[in-house]
């Protein structure tokens, strides 16, 4: 199943790369040495955080510490799902790599050792992306189609894990989700809207089947 | 800089602690009524706010939505065929690289 998982990994994989080399690039850009910038990728391994904590750090410190880890609560209500659907049972190392693509195609899953393969793939190439942006990644993202497309990736990806879910009660619960993500989005607040959608929707949606 | 491995390591902790503790403490959300049907509504609600708000960025520039559009039309056909997630993410990005180059010689010859 680690293989299955493995194998898995590669849509979310191709998603990564431009994305790890662009904060590589970014990082460095911004006053980060090399070291830092692989630190931050092994250690955090979430991409809107680490954007954040690397903008942010040199107007305030306080700004840089707290507001990436209030882009990440949306990953309490991820572990929550993820640890109903089976027994997980090695919590430490399962909840590491709980990124948003790594829960979106989880959803899939039926075993831990899927998982954990999964999360092995992702965090390689995010550190893979990430030393490659550090060591020469301007050249790269100075390519204006590939990248885009790159990253479309994980778009598709999406889509390709909603599709299957889209019936009856399910459908709605997207609708909801995905419209009230895109008005906290356009408002500039996409991760709160992100944890709201998985939060709100569930709640109208009973309202409305116990009415 | 110091400041810098510090505010790395305190993101890293509050990053896994965010994604830890609901796993190690599940036993105490299986109690709660009702909630399986709630987190199975949450987790597609989920997944749609991620595909909408990886799809969509403001301001939206016309020529980089219609392109993502149809590649995601290929992605949706290829999938409805297939069934195969790799695959159709795989057809989804060539179809983006074709028609982001089509698209830019078009421009060019215009």
């Amino acid at each position: 199943m680690f293989k299955k998982g493995l194998i898995a990994s590669l849509p979310i994989a191709i998603g990564y790369i431009p994305v790890a080399i662009t904060f590589g690039v970014t990082a460095l850009a911004l006053g980060f040495n090399g070291i830092e910038a692989i630190l931050a990728s092994a250690l955090i391994f979430a991409g809107a955080s680490q954007f954040a904590l690397i903008s942010l750090i040199s107007h305030s410190f306080i700004d840089a510490v707290t507001i990436p880890i209030i882009l990440n609560l949306r990953h309490i209500v991820y572990s929550c799902i993820v640890s109903q659907r089976f027994e997980i049972r090695k919590p430490f190392i399962t909840a590491f790599g709980l990124t948003d693509e790594v829960f979106a195609t989880s959803l899939k899953a039926n075993d831990e050792m899927f998982i954990l393969g999964l999360e092995f793939g992702a965090y390689l190439s995010w550190i893979l992306g990430t030393a490659i942006g550090i060591l020469g990644g301007a050249v790269l993202l100075s390519n204006e189609t590939l990248v885009p497309s790159l990253v479309f990736a994980l778009t598709a990806l999406f889509l390709v894990l909603l599709i299957p879910n889209l019936k009856g009660y399910y459908t709605l619960s997207a609708l909801i989700g995905g419209t009230i993500a895109l008005i906290f989005h356009y408002f500039g607040y996409t991760s709160t809207g992100i944890l709201l959608a998985g939060v709100l929707s569930p709640i109208v949606i009973l309202k409305i089947k116990n009415r | 800089m110091m400041e810098h491995y510090v505010a790395i390591i305190l993101v890293a902790i509050g990053t896994y602690l965010a994604r830890f503790l609901p796993i190690y403490f599940n036993e105490r959300f299986k109690r709660l009524k009702g909630i399986d049907e709630f987190l199975t509504y949450s987790s597609t609600a989920l997944i749609s706010a991620l595909f909408v708000t990886s799809l969509l960025s403001f301001p939206v520039k016309l020529k980089n939505i219609s392109i993502s559009i149809v590649a995601l039309a290929f992605v949706f056909v290829s999938y409805k065929k297939w069934k195969n997630l790799g695959f159709s993410v795989l057809i989804g990005v060539t179809a983006h690289i074709l028609l982001s180059f089509l698209l830019n010689c078009i421009v060019c010859a215009v």
